[in-house]
């Protein structure tokens, strides 16, 4: 997989390794918006998460009917080995890149 | 709410994601829900909602190259037309931001006038469409009892009682009497001696009951408070009135409201969305029962007859009509069935009462009953306002066709400037229809913004147009002109068809064009191909506003006829005042010590040349009618002897200007008399006296009368003078000379006061005169009479004042649309311009020629003008007074202001034309 992760499928992929097997829509829009601090649209979430299944870098399988959501279903989604190792590689290159910068960043 | 924001996302999402976002979104707002509050969450999906519409392509496109279909934007349906629609949502947007001035432009010219439309149409709405807010209105109806020759509304308290006990069980009865001003004085806020004046309006018990209100605080009225004459001292008050002098105070409940001098518990406070029954620009601050009416000195429109006595409390009186009866009738019965048993104990009621005014009760056994549905509300102002309102519309409609008609403009040109790149994208295979889509798409974004724009206006232009109608500085208006789901919809009309009118002309103009051509740049003379559409465009405006300016000329010299006319009176130099003397309280001697005291006072100031008062004066809206009898005149069989009785002090007809042409005037001589002097006026001596000398003839109410001693004798006859009507011809006037002897219930209101300099001068010191001699007693309306001329005109003055402003903000955008046009026209014929003149070509021919071509334009725009200006004056009829639809001076006088005008606007760029240097022009392209 050659083509780079865009800086919100990067979010999204951080926010499945977070979550694990809790990842579903609600719970990827939920970490998203209160760490990174911006509100988006479930819509949003699920376009990306889509494309990012296409391109192979995530899995994902349908859930049992739950109560609290009136007897609807979840799609649940997990990392693939191959969007570990692209989440991966994009943290090295921003992680190798801010190397030494961590102060100058927070004061900017 | 929820319901139908998730309605909308389901509508929105791609049917494989749709369980999964729904629900993650149910999720998300019940945890927004348990974090934030509800509200927070409600607001939260209304944005989340607005998301993922606007993110919905991008989510179909993301589903559909899951499913490895490829995205084609040449085939349409499905998907792909969401997306490539989108697209052009998107592209049209980016070229909008792309020149700011331009969307600037044309978006406020839509807005402006879809807002006026559409705060136009809400107070329409508002007066004439909307419904009452209570439930099942169509069930309501209001009482008419109808005669060949007179209908009334009104009943007697003890008819409407005989009335409720006949359809018990059948349907349910209430009444209510007119809304009038009272003074209004609230335990604990402070609004001077005399108070503040507030609308109130008495009612039965049942009121509240038959409208299916419930009370807000409180209680509301119920047949408890029917029982007993002047002891139910309550009141319900309004939820303004509640929020306007108790700033809502809970405690409203309980506290004291002192109504014309009597003190009044406060038990209830209404619901904010209720306004009563009748549809007004003010309407009822407080409700009482109607068993108060003499407590608080009710009197306006009662018919009383016989036995009557108006002194004396009204309820118990069955001669004394002066309540509304409405009806609420079961949905499983007719109307008529209910009006027929009401016709049943009307007539019985009438009989059991015969021996008390024989005559008119053989009028009353005569009527019929009806009932008119009143779920709409009674309104006065509906009947009086209605046509003014729709002319009003008609107009800023016809001003909104002139300014689309100039953004039209602006975007043909704009589509002519951006051929190029439009045959590009056709040569590159791009469909016709897809462009000219494009297209449509852009100016329906300009609509969709003016549209936008256009409610926040409507939101505030509303009130002005109320203010309008409501007249003074600063009036208290409690008409409900919200914008209901009918305005809301008439705006999102008006903004989808102006939005595809401007989108079509261009989209056709532009996707029809030659490729090749284009391609290769333009060739010299080519450029007028692009005018046509334009031109058309102009011819239209021309059209349009010279419709209004026609239009704004007959009503404005229509309004000259009405209000500079002769009116009888001698209007100059005189001073007119309105006082409230019944909330005083005083008895009959104390009253005429009173006016006796006004009278002198006045008289003794400087500058006062004569003083009068009377019962409702001259030019006001209150009138006097009574059924006559007249010696020696034989009435036809269905004649109506009627006349206009009017109550005045010595010296009304030297004050008000008006000359006694046959006997004699009021004197001293004539106080205290046994006989009762009258004067009547010419149009009354020409109908009972034509031919015979009226003084020293008698009249009265009824022939009985007339032969006794308590007849009426003329003494004089005076010039006639309109009162209310400026219209119509003078009424039948007779005039009684007020003294203790010739009390009737009503005390003189009007007060006169004739000047030797202007009358506005001696405003101050009349307001200071009055306080000083009863503090008490409200004054209001302290105006020339000249003024109440205008108060009578009141809606011919709003529909001339605001046709004359269309008309010249028509003016100036049709000449921009010339304007503009012959600009365009001129910059694509530079280099023949420039060509013809390298030939010799005369530089005054250019501008000739340039000029010709102008006035074609405005010249045919100004004949169909007229057609549509005859047909439009044809049709307002009635609206026009003393002057023809087919008036020459305004039509000449409108035709020669728009040519003169239009010809100034094409001087500029024909002036360019002229001066156009012939190398640059034709080395420019």
């Amino acid at each position: 997989m050659s083509s780079a992760l865009g800086e919100f499928e990067q979010l999204v992929l951080i926010a499945l390794l977070r979550l694990g097997p809790d990842a579903y829509g609600a719970t990827v829009r939920r970490e998203i918006e209160t760490r990174a601090r911006r509100e988006l649209s479930i819509s949003a979430v699920y376009t990306t998460l889509e494309r990012l299944e296409q391109k192979g870098l995530v899995r994902s399988w349908v859930g049992d009917p739950t109560p609290e959501r009136g007897g609807r279903r979840r799609r649940h989604f997990e990392l693939s080995p191959l969007g570990a190792r692209a989440l991966k590689a994009a943290y090295q290159a921003f992680a190798g890149m801010t190397t030494g910068l961590e102060q100058r960043l927070k004061t900017l | 709410m929820t319901k139908i924001a998730l309605a909308i996302i389901r509508l929105v999402t791609p049917r494989v994601s749709r369980e999964w976002v729904i629900g993650d979104t149910v999720e998300q707002l019940d945890y927004r829900a348990k974090s934030e509050g509800t509200s927070a969450a409600r607001r939260w999906l209304l944005r989340e909602t607005l998301r993922i519409v606007l993110a919905a392509p991008g989510h179909y496109l993301s589903v559909r190259s899951r499913t490895h279909t490829p995205p084609t934007v040449h085939s349409p349906g499905g998907a792909a037309t969401v997306a490539a629609t989108w697209q052009d949502v998107r592209f049209g947007l980016r070229l909008l931001r792309r020149s700011p001035i331009f969307t600037l432009v044309a978006v406020t010219s839509l807005a402006l006038g879809i807002g006026g439309s559409a705060a136009v149409f809400s107070v329409l709405n508002a007066v004439v469409l909307r419904s009452l807010p209570i439930s099942e209105p169509d069930r309501f109806f209001s009482v008419t009892r109808r005669h060949p020759t007179e209908s009334s509304p009104r009943f007697s308290w003890p008819s409407v009682q005989g009335i409720r006990e006949q359809l018990a069980g059948h349907a349910e009865v209430a009444a209510a009497s007119a809304i009038v001003g009272m003074q209004l004085h609230l335990e604990g806020v402070g609004h001077g001696v005399a108070g503040e004046r507030g609308a109130v309006q008495l009612v039965s018990g049942e009121y509240f009951g038959i409208l299916r209100q419930s009370p807000l605080l409180g209680r509301l009225f119920t047949s408890a408070d029917n029982q007993a004459l002047e002891s139910h001292p309550v009141a319900v008050i309004s939820h303004g009135y509640w929020q306007r002098q108790l700033g809502g105070a809970r405690d409203a409940v309980g506290r004291t409201l002192t109504i014309n001098g009597t003190p009044f518990a406060i038990v209830g406070v209404a619901r904010p969305e209720f306004f009563g029954t009748n549809v007004v620009i003010r309407n009822a601050d407080v409700w009482i029962p109607l068993m108060m009416q003499s407590s608080v000195r009710y009197a306006t429109g009662a018919s009383s007859h016989g036995t009557a006595d108006s002194r004396k409390p009204w309820p118990p009186q069955p001669l004394v009509a002066w309540l509304t009866l409405f009806v609420r009738v079961p949905k499983d019965t007719a109307p008529s069935t209910v009006a027929a048993a009401i016709a049943v104990r009307h007539h019985a009621d009438a009989a059991s009462i015969r021996r008390d005014d024989p005559e008119y009760i053989d009028r009353l056994m005569s009527e019929r009953i009806t009932l008119d549905p009143a779920g709409q509300g009674l309104s006065a102002l509906r009947a009086s306002a209605s046509t003014t309102l729709y002319v009003l519309l008609a107009m800023m409609t016809i001003l909104l066709l002139i300014s689309s008609g100039n953004v039209a403009g602006l975007l043909v040109a704009r589509a002519a400037a951006r051929e190029r790149e439009i045959a590009v994208r056709l040569s590159l295979g791009a469909g016709r229809f897809r462009l000219a889509r494009q297209l449509i798409v852009e100016s329906l974004l300009l609509g969709l913004g003016g549209g936008m724009l256009g409610l926040v206006i409507a939101m505030w232009g509303r009130h002005l147009v109320v203010a309008l109608f409501a007249g003074g500085s600063n009036p208290i208006v409690t008409l409900d002109t919200g914008l209901d789901w009918r305005v809301i919809s008439f705006a999102i009309m008006v903004t989808l068809v102006i939005g595809l009118a401007c989108g079509l002309l261009p989209a056709f103009r532009a996707t029809r064009g030659h490729m090749v051509e284009s391609l290769k740049g333009r060739a010299v003379l080519e450029g007028r191909r692009h005018l046509f559409a334009g031109r058309a465009l102009v011819v239209m405006q021309m059209a349009f506003c010279l419709l209004l300016l026609v239009v704004a000329g007959l009503l404005v010299r229509s309004l000259r006829t009405l209000t500079a006319g002769d009116l009888g009176f001698d209007r100059q130099q005189v001073l007119g005042a309105r006082l409230d003397v019944r909330s005083l309280g005083y008895l009959p001697e104390q009253r005429h010590a009173l006016y006796q005291r006004v009278l002198d006072r006045m008289q003794a100031l400087p500058g006062v040349v004569a003083v009068s008062m009377s019962l409702n004066g001259p030019l006001t809206t209150s009138s006097w009618l009574s059924g006559i009898a007249v010696d020696g005149y034989t009435p036809g069989p269905d004649e109506r002897m009627q006349i206009n009785e009017e109550l005045v002090t010595e010296q009304y007809f030297s004050t008000v200007g008006l000359r006694i042409v046959n006997g004699r005037t009021f004197g001293p001589s004539d106080r205290g008399l046994e006989s009762q002097p009258t004067i009547i006026n010419e149009t009354m001596a020409r109908r009972y006296f034509a031919g015979r000398d009226p003084i020293g003839k008698r009249w009265g109410y009824s022939e009985s009368m007339v032969r006794g001693s308590q007849a009426f004798v003329i003494v004089g006859v005076a010039e006639d003078a309109k009162y209310r009507d400026l219209r119509g011809a003078a009424p039948s006037m007779a005039y009684h000379l007020s003294g203790p002897a010739n009390d009737v219930s009503d005390p003189l209101s009007d007060l006169e006061v004739r000047t030797s300099g202007s009358p506005l001068a001696l405003v101050g010191t009349l307001r200071q005169v009055l306080a000083q001699i009863e503090p008490r007693m409200p004054v209001t309306d302290v105006l020339p009479l000249d003024e109440r001329v205008a108060r009578l005109a009141w809606q011919e003055i709003i529909v001339a004042r605001m046709t004359t402003i269309f008309a010249g903000i028509s003016l100036l955008l049709a000449c921009l649309g010339l304007y503009g046009t012959i600009s365009y026209g001129v910059n694509q014929r530079v280099p023949e311009f420039g060509l013809r003149l390298a030939l010799g070509a005369d530089r005054s021919r250019l501008l000739k020629h340039v000029m010709r071509d102008a006035l074609m334009l405005v010249v045919a725009g100004s004949t169909v003008g007229l057609l549509l200006a005859y047909a439009a004056a044809s049709s307002l009829g009635n609206q026009l007074y003393g002057v023809g639809p087919l008036d020459p001076i305004a039509y000449v006088s409108a035709a020669t202001l728009l040519i003169t005008v239009g010809l100034i606007a094409a001087y500029l760029p024909a002036l360019r034309a002229s001066r156009i240097e012939p190398m640059t022009a034709i080395t420019r392209n």
